[in-house]
């Protein structure tokens, strides 16, 4: 198992979103990353598309056995997550 | 933004007094025995109908779970299917304490264990409903989705509350991609505006839809449903929501036998007997009172620019009536008869009777003294605490009488403790109590105890009428507790790394989200000193935003009571104040202001 946090330090939002996907397919697929930590200091705002990355994120961890963890996530986004019941699918910590 | 800091503390606030309302009330029923007022009751009913909706909108989901079956028990007293009688509103009023508790909690998550109180409510429940509908409490419904992939599973209970309610209950189906993003919409604003709709009992995505990271072709569509209660008909959901008939499905079928179940001829539909706008909260009225205030003060103003020498009394006068205005409001919101609160010392020992098998009369004389509320609740867990210790000194007796009798001095309240019979003590004996020493201190308060033979054993707590409150976050800057006050932060920044920090302008500044937040210096030390810190604090005074460096902080509210500053620590111009924290610690409150002025004048 090899662990490794993330962090995005920046809203996650359409624009941002296929750099990022890159970067976390990079860092599962082929670094071999199963166990990924994203930290959401200093973000504010997940549209749509970067909640898709996150549930991407999800899916491909869980093909690993892997397992995704949101930490330091602010109090709109830790409450938008436990609403859309994310948390369900994956740990949210809150920052 | 979906939620603000704002709207939280609003609700804390709103809940804390509503919940004082509802003990209070919930005594009141216990008195009535079977011939309860309905109207009181009802009233219960709503005042926790509305902290289960404020908890379900900022997705507090235990304080929801938890008012939520308070609510059930309600609902069944409000129907008359079961009477108050002191072991319902014991458990009741155990529901409400921890909801005080999960309150107290929401910053941090609402870590607490609820299971206990949740049982017992639930038992409850389930206990008088009749039969047929006696499992709905524990049993659970699969709602299955449309696309047969995916089912919601929802207790019974719950959705034969929301049909009581005249509510419908729907399942909606949209796509976060063409219904959200490429409408320009936020992911906070289309749940809040789903909310506005009715209550969303659950949710859920189709995760598999969404594909992996390496599956480019899909996640072009994120299918996201929404298992709604609402009053509005399908019709009106549909024209108000925006949605096509694709879109939304009336539960029906799936949940037809609990329609017949909330049906029954003896129950009553609770929501359309109960406006959701029959009385003004407490925080509106304040705001009234206060608007009505900014308005006095405004003419005052006006008077002072506009006047001549001879008319400024006019506006003195002015002022003063803004004054006297405020004063009532703080002592309304604060300053309450302290047997209104501290029954609940006689609630614990009652319990700790019981668990223990003996006998324990708590007399609690105190007349119409009035106390500060907060003094009041901290008070409660050190006062039973040492009532505790006092009944375990006689413990080879079956039956003891403890008496808690108030009294006021010129600036002090006094608490004193007692046997109701000194003798029962036959020698000389103290008591320790280090723990709860701690806590009294924090309250700027005193304890002592003494012995004489004529009067037992008697402790006295001493406590200033006046005492000044900041409500703040504690943080730790090298190895010193500090309390920083909240409404100077404005967030809080976490695991910093070295290259964050520069100098600038013969200031030391922090880069963040491509601006540069000056930093205030607590100590005259090095660059290398504040590239070290890990946590940072941005605060504001009045249109100055600033960064204050500390090792960490805890985003947990405390409400720090102010205390004079000892000689050594006045000497320290960037601190305001100390305070004893309950854990014994010492925290300063720093001089905001004075850290504010203290950075160049570029900033």
């Amino acid at each position: 198992m090899s662990k490794k946090v993330i962090s995005p330090g920046q809203d996650i939002v359409a624009s941002m979103v296929p750099e990022f996907k890159k970067r976390l397919q990079e860092l599962i697929v082929e670094e071999g990353i199963t166990e990924l930590d994203i930290d959401l200091t200093g973000v504010e705002m997940v549209d749509s598309v970067g909640l898709g990355a996150f549930i991407a994120t999800h899916n491909t961890l869980s093909q690993k056995n892997g397992k995704l963890t949101v930490i330091n996530a602010s109090d709109d986004i830790y409450s938008l997550f436990k609403t859309m019941r994310l948390d369900q699918h994956f740990e949210i910590q809150q920052g | 933004m979906l939620i603000d800091r704002e709207t939280i503390d609003i609700y804390i606030e709103e809940t804390n007094q509503t919940l004082a309302e509802i003990e209070e009330n919930l005594l009141d029923l216990e008195n009535m025995g079977k011939n309860i007022d309905m109207s009181l009751a009802r009233r219960v009913y709503h005042a926790i109908y509305v902290i289960r909706n404020g908890a379900s909108l900022l997705s507090l989901s235990k304080t929801k779970e938890l008012s939520q079956k308070i609510e059930n028990v309600m609902g069944l007293i409000c129907t008359a299917r079961l009477t108050p009688n002191p072991e319902v509103i014991n458990i009741l009023l155990q529901g409400i304490d921890c909801l005080h508790q999960l309150i107290e909690l929401i910053h941090s998550n609402e870590d607490m264990d609820i299971d206990e109180q949740s049982v017992l409510l639930t038992g409850l429940t389930s206990a008088v409903l009749p039969d047929n509908i006696k499992q709905s409490v524990t049993e659970v419904r699969e709602i299955p989705l449309p696309d047969a992939k995916h089912v919601f599973q929802i207790p019974e209970f719950n959705i034969i509350q929301e049909l009581e309610q005249g509510k419908n209950i729907y399942i909606l189906r949209y796509d976060l991609i063409k219904d959200v993003q490429e409408k320009n919409n936020t992911p906070f604003d289309f749940v809040r505006f789903i909310q506005q709709h009715g209550e969303m009992i659950d949710s859920v995505f189709d995760i598999k839809s969404i594909g992996t990271l390496e599956e480019q072709e899909l996640g072009q569509e994120m299918p996201y449903f929404v298992l709604l209660a609402s009053t509005l008909s399908y019709e009106q959901l549909t024209k108000s929501l925006g949605i096509q008939s694709h879109q939304i499905k009336q539960v029906k079928s799936e949940i037809a036998d609990l329609v017949h179940s909330s049906a029954e001829p003896h129950q009553q539909k609770l929501a359309s007997t109960i406006s959701v706008h029959d009385r003004k909260t407490g925080h509106k009225r304040r705001m009234e009172l206060l608007n009505a205030l900014s308005c006095e003060l405004k003419f005052a103003m006006d008077c002072f620019a506009h006047t001549q020498d001879g008319k400024l009394s006019l506006g003195k006068a002015r002022i003063q009536s803004v004054l006297d205005g405020l004063e009532k409001i703080m002592h309304q919101n604060n300053n309450v008869l302290a047997s209104k609160v501290l029954w609940k010392i006689g609630r614990n020992i009652r319990d700790h009777a019981y668990q223990s098998n003996i006998q324990v009369k708590f007399d609690l004389q105190c007349g119409m003294i009035k106390i500060d509320r907060r003094i009041c609740n901290q008070l409660i867990d050190p006062v039973t605490q040492i009532i505790v210790k006092m009944i375990r000194l006689v413990q080879n007796n079956t039956s003891v009488q403890i008496c808690l009798n108030i009294t006021k001095s010129e600036d002090r309240i006094i608490l004193t403790l007692s046997f109701s019979n000194p003798q029962i003590l036959t020698q000389e004996i103290y008591l320790e109590f280090e723990n709860e020493e701690k806590i009294i201190h924090a309250l700027c308060a005193d304890i002592t105890q003494s012995f004489a033979l004529s009067t037992g054993l008697l402790i006295k707590i001493r406590v200033p009428q006046n005492l000044f409150f900041v409500p703040g976050y504690r943080a730790v800057i090298d190895n010193q507790n500090y309390i920083i006050p909240k409404f100077n932060v404005k967030n809080c920044l976490t695991n910093l790394s070295e290259s964050m920090w520069h100098e600038k302008d013969s200031c030391i500044v922090f880069d963040f989200k491509e601006q540069s937040i000056p930093v205030a210096k607590l100590s005259n030390t090095d660059f290398s000193y504040y590239k070290n810190k890990k946590a940072l604090i941005v605060c504001e005074v009045g249109k100055k935003r600033f960064g204050l460096p500390a090792d960490s902080i805890e985003m947990l509210e405390w409400d720090a009571v102010c205390q004079n500053l000892s000689k050594q620590e006045d000497s320290n111009s960037s601190i305001a104040a100390s305070c004893f924290l309950d854990d014994g610690h010492i925290a300063f409150i720093p001089d905001m202001g004075f850290l504010a002025r203290e950075l160049p004048m570029k900033w």
